[in-house]
Parts: C-alpha cells; structure tokens; sequence
C-alpha cells in the first residue's frame, strides 16, 4: 500500500468547495439551544456551500422539523438545556421512523468520550464532534460520514426496511474483504443474528471475535444471546462485568437486571435499575420497569419516584404511555391515596388522549377506582367512556386492555358489555388455553362464572371446528376451498393469530400452485398485516412474511 | 455532605463548566472568523487569536483528561483507530491555524495503520505537540506515523530550534525515573507529564507506552514521539 502525503493548510482552502459536488443540494437541520451557536454553525455550512439550512433549539421543534422534512444531514447538541437531550431526539426519530437510512446524523458535544451512549445500535448517531470545532473538520467529517454510508448503503437499507435476511446475507459478504468499516459491518450483523432470534449462531459470532480481542459490544451480544438461550447466569456475569468496566454502559444495566429477574433475584434486579436511573434518568423504559419491580418487592417509595419521573420526562417523548400513570395509580392505591390516585389517572387522560389504546386503559382504571370506592354512577359513566373507546378501536387493543375493560364491566355487573368482550377474546384466541384460563378466572372473580364458561365454549368450539376443517381441506389439496372457509373464520374472527396465519398460508399456497395473483397478494399482506396490528407477530409470521416476499412473478 | 457526592457535584460543576467555556470559544472562534473574512488586514491582525483558542481548548481539555485519570472509576475508553482518519482530523482542526501562520502541516501515514488506543487522551497529546509547534516552527510541521518493533510511533516534528539542551536533560532524567515529575515550574512541564502518563495508560502484552523529545528528527527542530504498544492481531479475522 502507497503512502499518503496529505497537505493541508494552503490545499484545503483549495479543496473548500468538496462538500457541495453532491449533484442535489443538501437539507441539513442544526438543533442547538443557543441562537449564536446555530448561526455559527449556519455560517460555517455556507462556507462550505451549503445554503440550506433549517434550525431547531429544543427536542420538540427538532422532532417536528425532522417528521417534515427529510433531512440529509442533522447536526444536534447534545446538551439542550433542561428539555430532551440529543440521544433522546434521535431514539425518538427512529421509533417513529423519520430517519432514512441516509440521513447523516452527527451529534455535537462538549467533551466527545462521556457522551458515548451505549445504546441500540440503529440508534447511534454517524459520527460525534467535540466543541469547538472548525469548519474544516466539520467538513472533513461529514466527507467521512457520506463515504462510510455509500459504503454500507445496501445494509443500511435492509435494516431501515426490516429486511433481516437480506441484511445478514449482505454483511456476511462484506465481511469476506478486509476494510476500514469491517467492525463497523461486524457490529452489524451481530445485531442481526439477535434480531432472527439466531442465538446460538450469535453465541458463536461473538465468542470468535471476542477470542481474538476484547470488544464491548461483541460482549454485550454475547450477553443477550446467553439470555435468550436462558443460560441466565453466564449472561449475568457477563453484563456485571460490562458494567464494572464502564459506569456509563447504561443498556447493561437493564439486561443485568432482566437476568436477575430471571433468576427471581428482585432484590438485585431493583438495585442495578436504581443506580442506573441515577446515572441516566431520562429513560422511560427501565423508570416504569423500575417502578413495577420496586412495588413488587413492597418498596413503595422506590416505585412512586420511579414513575413520578418516568411521568415527568414522558410529558414531552413520544415514549409516554399507559403504563406509567397506571403503574403509579397502583402504587398509590396500595397507600390508600385515593385523591392523589384520581388526580394522577385525570392527568393522565389529559396526556394521553391521542392514543385510543392508552387512553382505554386509563379509562378503565379510573372507573374501577370509582367502583372501589363505592361511587357506582361515576364509575359507570367511564365505564361508558371505555366502551366507547373500544368499540372505536376494535382490531387494534390489545388483549390485556380488552380483559381489563371486561372485568371492570362485569364488577359493575354489565354482564351485556363483559360478555361480549370476553366472547370476542374468546373468538379470537380460541387456541390460546393461557389466555381462555384467565377468563374463566375474571368470571370467577365477578361472580359471573356460569355465564362465562358457556360464552367462552360456545365461541371456541365454532372456531376450533371451522379451523380443523380449513387444515383438513388444504391438506387433501383443496386450496380453494380451504382459503375460502379460513376467510370466514377469519372475518368472525379478525385477531385470531391462528386464522390469520392459516389464511395467509393458504392464500400464498395457491399462489405457488397456480401463480401469482394481485388479489391474492393484497389478501395474504392483509392477514398477516393484521396479526402484526394486534402485536401477535412470531417466528411463523415472519417466515410467512419472507415467503410472501419470495415469491415470483 | 459524604465526599462521593462532593466527587459528584465537582464532577457535574466541572462537565458544566467545561461545556460553556467551550461554546464561548466556539463564538469566539465565530467571531475571528466573521472578521477575517470581512476585512483582510484586520483578519492577519486578529488570525493569532484562533491560535490562543486552540491553546485554552487544549489546556481544558488536559485538565480533565487529569482529572478523569485521577478518579478511582476511570477507565481507558480505547478502542481500534485508523491513524489517517485520526491524523486528518487533526489536520483539519488545525487548517486554519496554520494558514494565518502561513505554516505548512504534512502528513505522513499509510491507510492501513490502526492502533488500539484512547482517542481523546492521545488526541490531547498530540494537540499539545502541536500546539508547541506550531509556535515554535519556522515554516513547516510533519506528522507522521509508522510502526516500530511492536509500537504504533507517532512523532511530531517541526524546523525550527529545537527543545532547549536542559529540557532534553530533565526529559531523559524523568523518562528513568518510574515516579512523579515536577512540573511545578512551567507548563510545558504539564504537557510533558501528561503525555508521559497517556503514554503510560497504553499496554499490550506486556508492552507500556512511552514517549520521546529529541532534536534529530528529519527537520532538524524538536520532535516528539509517542509510541504505543500495537500488535499485528488488532485486526479481527472472520
């Protein structure tokens, strides 16, 4: 290989005008709280000719610009004031999938190394520049980070897509041919190997390379996988060790306390999410996870601040929930707060009432606080409420929120709406016996046992008998008539998994027989689009899914 | 209050601290920036001032890389390096530098070189070479990088004088000697001992980094060099 005389100084003048021979111009956003730091860093982009910048000083306005525009680049600091901080921006903008596999985000810091944040890997920003910086490097650097992205493109987009097949397929290959972003594609394709649930694979990708170095994140992985392999304690050790070599690895906290979990330690479990919520509190997530272990382990006081703060940096994320508000209801029913607790679900009503599915639940628990208290036409009045809600959204609440809304109405002894719900439950999870346990035992608990049991068999036995004659006829060949006896059931149906499922099988079975059809193919996305709606989707989803994609014209 | 949490709001005063001095320095370098290209006279009258910004960032930066090193908790952040990319970087910091001092920087790497190190710390090194350089250079500064007997070299040369012959003593009496340096009297004794305490954070197999300022380097003026333990095995195979 040559060696490189680089001359810098008199040439990069020269080279100044490098970053605009991109044939488009660039969108670029610069979030920074500080006005003169923005026009600054404004000032610098037209050095380098770039012209179109747009600005932003807080999380939300970044939030909003960015659900508007699609950026090719983001410059963000990452210390904004009191509001979001630059990790949180770019995790939100990734949940709600508003960056592109090429957008180019850089994160501004004060001190690079201490703002490293460990978390998941489609959720770290391109590149990191300390303050304060030229505008030279800032060319340099954004050079760099279009280079590593052309580079790395085709995975990029595998992953943006969800297409973890293709991208495993993809990064295996590059990682046949030695370059400069082989650890970078590396980290890749270990996330990959997780994400398909590929653990033992995993265990042998990162144990190879941890054999020839000392790698965190390949550690890291290497802990994930031993948990989903349930071999708790290795993954543990390994997690405790991540942990005590680096205060600040915050993701190691949350899987440490997982294992122990898992390992029905609670009381260690509590202490790894205390010290972790004290070092990054920010996190939604593990406060609420927090906040349920605390109350388990009856450390009442430990589970009201966790939520207190999971609330309060909810107020402004797109991570805000349900289940916060309903956690701490909890907490403080236990305390026998029975005015605090209706002040914290009214707030909640008021938070979440953008989202049916949170909304529903909160309903639900604030007329059941009134049940308990004796106040039967308040709690009817949101028992109501949630009916409302919930025949609104039907498809898209979720079983536990649909079982909770059926008990509370059976405690108000609206055996119309309880049964109902329950014999829609029923329908649609006629093969879970879990979950068909569970209503039996909320009939028991209301007293309304008798009338459960007959709704609970009489829509079962309909849907057991359609199924078992949907399986028989696809399996004697007779596709058709099996995909149009599985259409029915799953129209009488629409959430039941096994329905779904089946009729996306048959329906991508008669198109391997006789062709590809377009009805056929809207009808086979349609099922399993629905299964994946209700939060259902599993291994056999996916290998339909990629079935579904396979096939060819 | 317990000492931990005194620790801690040092700590968070000293984060805080740090993160406005460096925007009061971004604006400042802001502003150097806006004049110069207003007015060129004024602009070769102010271009000294970004080489006082480098010098406060560098000091800056030291003084908690100190800190952080001193701490009970630290832990060297090192990871696997391209020395080009590194070195590019910190040419392009130094860009316009060294164009108000009309000095020209080379770089001198070969794209296959990575080292495993802690970047912000060795970053603080080499900025300090640099910064002593560039202020004593006459007109050219080379930066080159090359492996030697199981070490990733790093020098910094420049043409002009030299370090002072007493320096070069005190350099070598310090280099035998495995305890403390005295840099009570100067600061360029500061630099040095926290360039020897980086180099010395950097081990591998039994290797300790280690660093060296002579006067014979191609240039003829100072050069000072940082080696740090490397091995052939840095690179993963899959």
């Amino acid at each position: 290989m040559s060696s490189v005389d680089i001359l810098v100084g008199a040439k990069f003048r020269k080279e100044r005008v490098g970053l605009q021979a991109s044939e488009n111009e660039r969108q670029i956003l610069i979030v920074d709280d500080f006005s003169d730091m923005r026009l600054a860093v404004r000032r610098m982009l037209r050095d380098l000719g770039e012209e179109n910048a747009d600005f932003a000083s807080n999380g939300k306005g970044a939030i909003e610009k960015i659900r508007h525009n699609a950026y090719d680049i983001v410059l963000c600091d990452y210390n904004l004031g009191d509001g979001k901080d630059g990790h949180q921006i770019l995790e939100e903008a990734h949940h709600m999938g508003l960056i592109k596999p090429s957008c180019i985000f850089i994160m501004i810091t004060a001190e690079t190394e201490r703002y490293r944040v460990l978390g998941a890997i489609e959720c770290q920003p391109d590149d990191y520049i300390a303050k304060p910086f030229t505008k030279e490097l800032l060319q340099l650097r954004i050079t760099k980070a279009i280079k590593k992205k052309e580079e790395l493109m085709a995975i990029y987009e595998a992953m943006f897509d969800k297409r973890y097949p293709d991208a495993i397929k993809i990064a295996e290959e590059k990682l046949l041919s030695k370059s400069r972003y082989t650890l970078d594609v590396a980290k890749l394709l270990g996330s990959f190997y997780l994400k398909t649930e590929r653990y033992e694979k995993a265990v042998e990708f990162f144990q190879k390379i941890l054999a020839q170095k000392e790698v965190p994140w390949a550690r890291f992985g290497l802990g994930q996988a031993y948990y989903h392999l349930k071999d708790y304690g290795k993954a543990v050790a390994v997690f405790d060790e991540l942990i005590a070599e680096n205060q600040y690895y915050m993701e190691a906290y949350d899987w440490s306390a997982k294992c122990y979990l898992a390992l029905k330690e609670k009381i260690q479990a509590q202490e790894k999410l205390v010290t972790a919520s004290r070092i990054s509190p920010k996190t939604i997530s593990r406060q609420c996870a927090l906040g349920e272990l605390a109350k388990e382990n009856g450390e009442l006081d430990i589970a009201a601040s966790a939520y207190r703060s999971a609330i309060q940096y909810g107020a402004h994320s797109c991570f805000k929930s349900a289940k916060e508000y309903l956690g701490m209801n909890e907490v403080l029913l236990e305390r026998g707060d029975t005015l605090k607790a209706l002040t914290n679900l009214k707030e909640a009503r008021g938070q979440l009432k953008e989202s049916a599915v949170d909304l529903l639940q909160v309903v639900t628990a604030t007329a059941d606080l009134h049940a308990g208290k004796g106040g039967k036409a308040e709690a009817n009045r949101f028992l109501g409420q949630a009916e409302k809600i919930y025949q609104e959204n039907q498809g898209v609440v979720p079983d536990e929120a649909s079982l909770k809304l059926a008990e509370t109405a059976l405690t108000l002894d609206d055996v119309r709406l309880g049964s109902a719900i329950v014999g829609n439950l029923a329908e649609n999870n006629h093969d879970d016996e879990a979950l068909l346990d569970r209503l039996r035992e909320v009939g028991e608990r209301t007293g309304h046992a008798g009338e459960l049991t007959e709704i609970i068999s009489k829509s079962t036995q309909e849907l057991r008998a359609l199924n078992k004659e949907g399986i028989r006829l696809a399996e004697s060949g007779q596709l058709k008539e099996s995909l149009e006896l599985l259409e029915r059931a799953s129209e009488k149906a629409p959430n039941s998994k096994a329905f779904n499922l089946n009729a996306a099988l048959a329906s991508i079975m008669l198109m391997k027989k006789n062709g590809v059809d377009d009805q056929l193919l809207c009808k086979a996305r349609r099922y399993l689009d629905r299964v994946e709606r209700t939060g259902k989707a599993d291994k056999r989803h996916a290998e339909l899914t990629k079935m579904l994609k396979s096939l060819k014209r | 209050m317990t000492s931990h949490s005194s620790k801690t709001h040092f700590e968070a005063a000293l984060a805080l601290t740090i993160h406005d001095v460096k925007n009061s320095l971004a604006m400042f370098l802001d502003r150097v920036e806006v004049i110069q290209a207003d007015d060129e006279i004024a602009g070769k009258k102010y271009g000294g001032f970004k080489y006082e910004i480098k010098r406060i960032n560098n000091n800056l930066i030291r003084l908690l890389a100190l800190y952080k090193v001193g701490a009970e908790d630290f832990a060297l952040q090192d990871d696997l390096h391209y020395i080009d990319d590194f070195l590019t970087d910190i040419g392009a910091e130094y860009a316009a530098v060294l164009q108000d001092k009309n000095i020209e920087l080379i770089i001198d790497c070969q794209d296959d070189l990575a080292c495993q190190m802690d970047r912000g710390l060795v970053y603080g090194v080499l900025d300090n070479a640099i910064n002593n350089a560039v202020r004593y250079t006459r007109s050219k500064i080379v930066l080159k990088a090359f492996e030697e007997d199981g070490f990733l070299v790093i020098s910094v040369q420049d043409d002009g004088s030299g370090y002072p012959e007493q320096m070069l003593e005190e350099n070598l009496q310090q280099g035998n000697r495995s305890t403390g340096v005295d840099f009570s009297s100067s600061t360029t004794g500061l630099g040095n001992y926290f360039s020897q305490i980086v180099a010395e954070l950097h081990q591998l197999n039994g290797k300790t980094g280690f660093i060296r300022m002579t006067n014979q380097g191609d240039l003829k003026g100072s050069c000072f060099r940082i080696y740090l333990p490397s091995d052939e095995a840095l690179h993963i195979a899959f």
